[in-house]
């Protein structure tokens, strides 16, 4: 038989998808659950932006996209301020990098 | 320290960041939808040349003759052009590769040395259906209703796929591309992807093997293309026409324009 198999990184699916309004459209959105982390999932008609929150050496939190894109990074943190007014709308909680 | 998004991040975080990348490129393999003319990479199954083991890697959807000199030859290559006596040269669509002609001119070489697998949770596929307008009258262009197709009990399942190198003569680059086969439609995808009564050419595990492994015959080779997967064996969920844009884009939709599909 033909193995097709490699190892996967374990990856789980987290709740439901949700909408977020960027620059006047909305764009489907998924939260995964990886490496301990939360990574976001938005679709832009077929293309997909996967973005994370991180923190920098001075313990400030910042969105970055993944892989790194420094080209989009206006647009990541737009898109990260959209997804935790999300999230404090819906879950009333806040988002913070783990560490 | 190391950088990522011009921002200093500790090296434990920068580790931690470029570990999701793998994640990423997972997600990717696994819950995005493909579309073929955007010409992008997509993972392909091939021999690694140590015994039977195989190796998953990235090429090009969209096969890349070698005669093809730039990335200006690969432009009219695929959107065709007009010369300058405006004549015009049609485009080559080489998303698929059709098992009837896969040992004429352009993917013979490929069909007896570069054979591969394609994995796929499932594909799409758009019945055309002739719809009355608001006169009352049947409509001349026939409205498409998508269709997700997977193979019943296999999360993934394989498709017969032919790959080539392409070398960019100016860019002094190689880029591996590939066709997925075709065969003609089984009953049901005949009714689902009326248009063009094709379906990709789906192989049970034995046939993959030996469609990866196997010094085949040209008889052999186009035997296994030609391989049709029974009806009986495939699921089809009609989804929404625009699903492409919806947040749960497999969610089954029903038209009632459209004739309900018989499994035989």
């Amino acid at each position: 038989m033909v193995n097709c198999n490699p190892a996967r990184p374990k990856v789980e699916v987290l709740g439901e998808s949700f909408f977020i309004e960027f620059r006047g459209e909305k764009y489907s959105c998924q939260a995964f659950a990886a490496n301990g982390r939360i990574l976001y999932q938005i679709r832009f008609n077929g293309s997909v932006l996967y973005v994370t929150k991180t923190i920098n050496q001075h313990r400030i939190p910042f969105w970055t996209a993944i892989p790194q894109d420094l080209k989009l990074r206006r647009v990541v943190a737009e898109i990260g301020k959209q997804l935790e007014d999300h999230l404090i709308r819906k879950l009333c909680a806040t988002t913070t990098a783990l560490k | 320290m190391c950088y990522y998004n011009s921002i200093k991040v500790t090296l434990e975080e920068y580790n931690q960041l470029k570990e999701l990348e793998t994640v990423v490129a997972f997600l990717n393999e696994e819950f995005v939808i493909h579309k073929g003319f955007d010409y992008g990479d997509y993972p392909v199954i091939r021999p690694n040349g140590k015994g039977h083991e195989t190796e998953r890697v990235k090429m090009q959807w969209g096969f890349l003759p070698p005669h093809l000199r730039n990335l200006e030859d690969v432009k009219r290559f695929r959107n065709g052009y007009k010369d300058e006596s405006g004549r015009f040269f049609k485009p080559y669509l080489t998303l698929n590769a059709t098992s009837e002609e896969l040992l004429n001119k352009m993917y013979k070489e490929a069909a007896l040395k570069r054979r591969c697998l394609i994995p796929s949770i499932g594909f799409y596929e758009w019945m055309h259906v002739q719809v009355v307008g608001k006169s009352g009258k049947l409509l001349k262009t026939p409205e498409k209703f998508p269709y997700l197709v997977r193979m019943k009990g296999q999360e993934e399942f394989y498709m017969a796929g032919v790959w080539q190198p392409w070398f960019d003569t100016e860019a002094k680059m190689i880029t591996n591309t590939f066709s997925l086969i075709t065969t003609a439609a089984n009953s049901l995808m005949k009714q689902i992807h009326n248009s063009k009564e094709r379906m990709p050419t789906i192989l049970p595990g034995d046939l993959a093997e030996a469609w990866l492994y196997k010094d085949l015959s040209e008889q052999d080779i186009l035997d296994i293309a030609n391989y049709q997967v029974a009806s009986h064996e495939m699921t089809a969920t009609p989804l929404d026409k625009d699903f492409l844009k919806k947040a749960n884009p497999h969610d089954r939709v029903v038209y009632k324009e459209v004739p309900e599909l018989v499994f035989s």
